[in-house]
């Protein structure tokens, strides 16, 4: 676990006269305290939306999908749109967690617990949409290949819409056993600090009775690698298949390969501005601005202006790609994307996705609050617009010219949408109140090796220590050696 | 679990805490447990644990899952339920990848996390042994198992070891049987402290109470019950509630005419002294200020 950290990188974790216990204090101190009245206030209206979202669901199964503004052109519409950008939302906590894991980069510590959260309340989200697009959700097991009495009659396993169930549920089965190992022990250190018995024995089943042995670190730290290394395929083999369910199809638009790598870059995309969203406004409320710091923000900022380019990347190649196959519906697709009735939803794509977020190019742009926390709404609903662009252009203009049609929702279409994001915050708001919001034990550890180290050789230059100071803390390992460097 | 007493040494620094484990390898001594808040790179190379086998198990449950998708597909696709699909062949190996590769991670996953709970005694409900409730806040501990065959010179051992590696804090914890979490936190926690008398201090009730003469033992129970006055044992209250009294700490104050709250805050200098000598405990009555305590108790 040798590893070289650059002086010049800033602390992870800011503010005073930080220790273990300062660290335990302030993360734990959420869920011991009274939520605050921006809490309630928040909780209020979420609850409100997520209501309305369930009367709407409700709605759609008493009275079927009629209720929505489907017509036989446009016969996917909000529905998937909804899913594959809850989907694509859903990806940043488990890249944030495994892939940054695998690359060692240590600022994850500090969002990954809430991005990972996020991951599991968002594809619950996007698994709402293709249950209640089924019309009959009480015949929804059929979608799962079991023995019946229909034949049998089994699933196609030559469909991406089949492969998409087995993507979604492993995807959410694996970010929350991930989530969950992880917790665990953060969960014993809330129960070693409760007063209340009632408290304490929640707390305690909740961390499966861990105590934080050697052994039990050892075995922690493997599971947490390999679940690492088997996430990291995973979560991009998830929006592969999910844009499959287009690219396998012979829609103009739709049919390209450049779907799986697009689809992926702008999953993460929106996965990253939705972390921001809501980590702005977490480390504000509940006061963790020493751990989710401004530093942690630009690193974000950072992979949005990678992938938000990759996704303009994308959008151009498309284009290109249109004009040089020669084949007019391709063309006609592409030109009517931009140009036709959807323009407006064209241009707040692009508007969005690929040029606001150039901004993040100046790093005086990347560490402002203000700006990431608009930018990262913009990416959101630029986000949405894509999927509805793709979507929504391909079909509503389709071979036949007698049926093309211009797509409105309903009432029920934007109350379930809304709903969703209701549900969403509602489930992070409660995750925000009772569990622990930063991933305490790895903090710790990395307070141990990086931010405390780089604090101590700031405090050792500002005395004039430095040489003194070199190499004096820590004690490094590489390989199982050990050198020693700490006699005290 | 063949013992339920153990010697903990704490430390407030991890590298303190390998100091000590490398000073337990140096004199053979063996340690039964090693809790940190946090993993500690290079501790289990230190303690002289093997890697992991997590991965192996990893890797045969996804090797499971690989075989199980494919099979279960492919006898499904040719026999159970051939279906001509635009004449394409039945067993079509590309569009069998996607379903393979998820359930090779989801068996994977499932099962390395079961093997990981199971090994690790991990399960809601579970009863954990808590040496020290600081251990998952920023204390790192060093525990080793004893019992009443343990010789004195070995517990010396053990805790000269520790105080000369730093430990902030050495004690004695026991556990019984069928105590259930919450007990744990108020059972017996007897002070090894001073540590030139640290082997006699594992037996210090005994001891203590031996030294003492009958006269002495009835001299100091006089100071007490004068200085907190005596009450029916009729009116008592649940002393357990004090940090650092357990039921058998409870009793035996019971047993010296100690029954309610008032009467510990009434605890004067001489008080407490007789209370730590006929008890054989010493110093914790002011480290654990449970004069405070049970004021504040009787203020509910």
């Amino acid at each position: 676990m040798s590893h070289y950290e650059s002086p010049i990188r800033e602390p992870l974790i800011q503010g005073e006269n930080i220790t273990y216990t300062k660290i335990t204090d302030d993360i734990v101190a959420t869920t011991e305290k009274a939520p605050p009245l921006s809490w309630w206030i928040g909780f209020g209206i979420s609850a409100a939306f997520a209501l309305l979202g369930v009367v709407a669901i409700l709605w759609t199964i008493w009275q079927g999908i009629g209720t929505w503004g489907l017509n036989k052109t446009v016969n996917w519409a909000w529905d998937i749109t909804n899913f594959v950008w809850w989907v694509g939302i859903g990806h940043a906590g488990t890249l944030i967690s495994a892939v940054l894991l695998l690359f060692r980069q240590k600022w994850r510590t500090g969002i990954n617990r809430a991005a990972e959260a996020m991951t599991i309340f968002a594809v619950i989200c996007a698994g709402l949409f293709p249950l209640i697009h089924m019309g009959r959700l009480w015949m929804g097991f059929f979608i799962f290949p079991y023995p019946n009495t229909r034949g049998p009659l089994w699933v196609n396993f030559n469909s991406p819409l089949l492969w998409d169930v087995f993507a979604i549920s492993t995807y959410l089965t694996v970010s929350l056993l991930f989530w969950y190992s992880g917790l665990m022990p953060d969960f014993a250190t809330i129960r070693d600090r409760a007063k209340g018995k009632v408290r304490k024995a929640i707390y305690n089943a909740l961390s499966f009775g861990w105590t934080g042995t050697a052994r039990q670190w050892q075995r922690f730290e493997s599971l947490s690698l390999i679940l690492a290394g088997l996430a990291t395929p995973l979560v991009l083999s998830v929006h592969t298949i999910v844009s499959f369910d287009f690219a396998t199809s012979v829609i103009p638009g739709w049919h390209t390969t450049i779907f799986p790598p697009y689809f992926v870059a702008g999953a993460i995309f929106s996965g990253f501005a939705m972390v921001e969203t809501l980590m702005i406004i977490t480390r504000k409320v509940l006061k963790l601005e020493n751990y989710i710091t401004v530093g942690h923000i630009e690193s974000m900022n950072k992979i949005i202006v990678l992938t938000g380019s990759i996704v303009g990347v994308a959008y151009i190649t498309e284009l290109v790609i249109a004009w040089y196959s020669g084949y007019l519906y391709e063309q006609y697709a592409f030109a009517n994307r931009a140009t036709g009735e959807y323009w407006w939803a064209y241009a707040i794509m692009m508007g969005c996705n690929v040029i606001t977020p150039q901004l993040y190019w100046i790093k005086k742009f990347r560490r402002n609050i203000v700006l990431t926390f608009v930018l990262s709404i913009f990416v959101n609903i630029g986000m949405w617009f894509e999927r509805f662009v793709i979507i929504v252009t391909s079909l509503h203009n389709d071979f036949l010219p007698s049926s093309w049609l211009y797509f409105l929702p309903t009432w029920v279409d934007v109350a379930i949408y809304l709903g969703t994001l209701g549900i969403f915050m509602t489930l992070f708001l409660l995750f925000a109140r009772a569990f622990p919001v930063i991933a305490i034990a790895e903090v710790k550890s990395i307070f141990s090796v990086s931010s405390g180290e780089a604090r101590r050789r700031e405090l050792a230059k500002d005395k004039g220590l430095e040489a003194s100071y070199e190499g004096s803390f820590g004690t490094q390992y590489a390989d199982g050696k050990v050198t020693d460097t700490n006699n005290i | 679990m063949a013992s339920n007493k153990y010697i903990v040494g704490l430390f407030d620094h991890e590298d303190r805490l390998i100091d000590a484990v490398r000073a337990c390898k140096k004199e053979n001594v063996e340690i039964t447990d090693t809790l940190t808040p946090f993993p500690v790179h290079g501790l289990e190379h230190e303690l002289g644990y093997d890697d992991t086998r997590l991965h192996t198990a990893g890797f045969m449950f996804g090797i499971t899952g690989t075989f199980v998708a494919l099979s279960v597909m492919t006898w499904i696709s040719t026999s159970s339920y051939p279906l001509n699909i635009g004449g394409k062949p039945h067993f079509a190996l590309p569009s069998f990848i996607p379903i393979t590769f998820e359930l090779t991670v989801l068996f994977a996953a499932v099962g390395m996390v079961c093997v990981y709970c199971i090994r690790n005694g991990l399960f809601p409900g579970a009863v954990p042994r808590i040496l020290d409730e600081r251990i998952t806040d920023d204390r790192f501990a060093l525990s080793f198992e004893i019992d009443d065959h343990t010789p004195a010179s070995k517990m010396e051992k053990i805790v000269a070891l520790l105080k000369g590696a730093g430990a902030v804090d050495v004690k004695v914890k026991e556990f019984e049987d069928d105590m259930d979490m919450f007990e744990v936190e108020t059972s017996e926690v007897s002070d090894l402290l001073p540590s030139n008398q640290a082997p006699k201090a594992a037996n210090a009730k005994a001891e203590t109470k031996k030294v003492l003469s009958d006269e002495e033992v009835a001299a100091k129970k006089l100071t007490l019950l004068n200085a907190v006055g005596t009450v029916d044992a009729g009116s008592k209250d649940d002393l357990k509630e004090i940090k650092g009294i357990g039921p058998v700490y409870e009793e035996r104050l019971n047993e010296l005419g100690i029954f309610t709250f008032s009467q510990v805050a009434k605890l004067t200098v001489e008080a407490r002294e007789a209370v730590e000598d006929l008890t054989g405990f010493p110093g914790r009555v002011e480290r654990e200020d449970w004069i405070g305590q049970a004021k504040e108790l009787m203020n509910r």
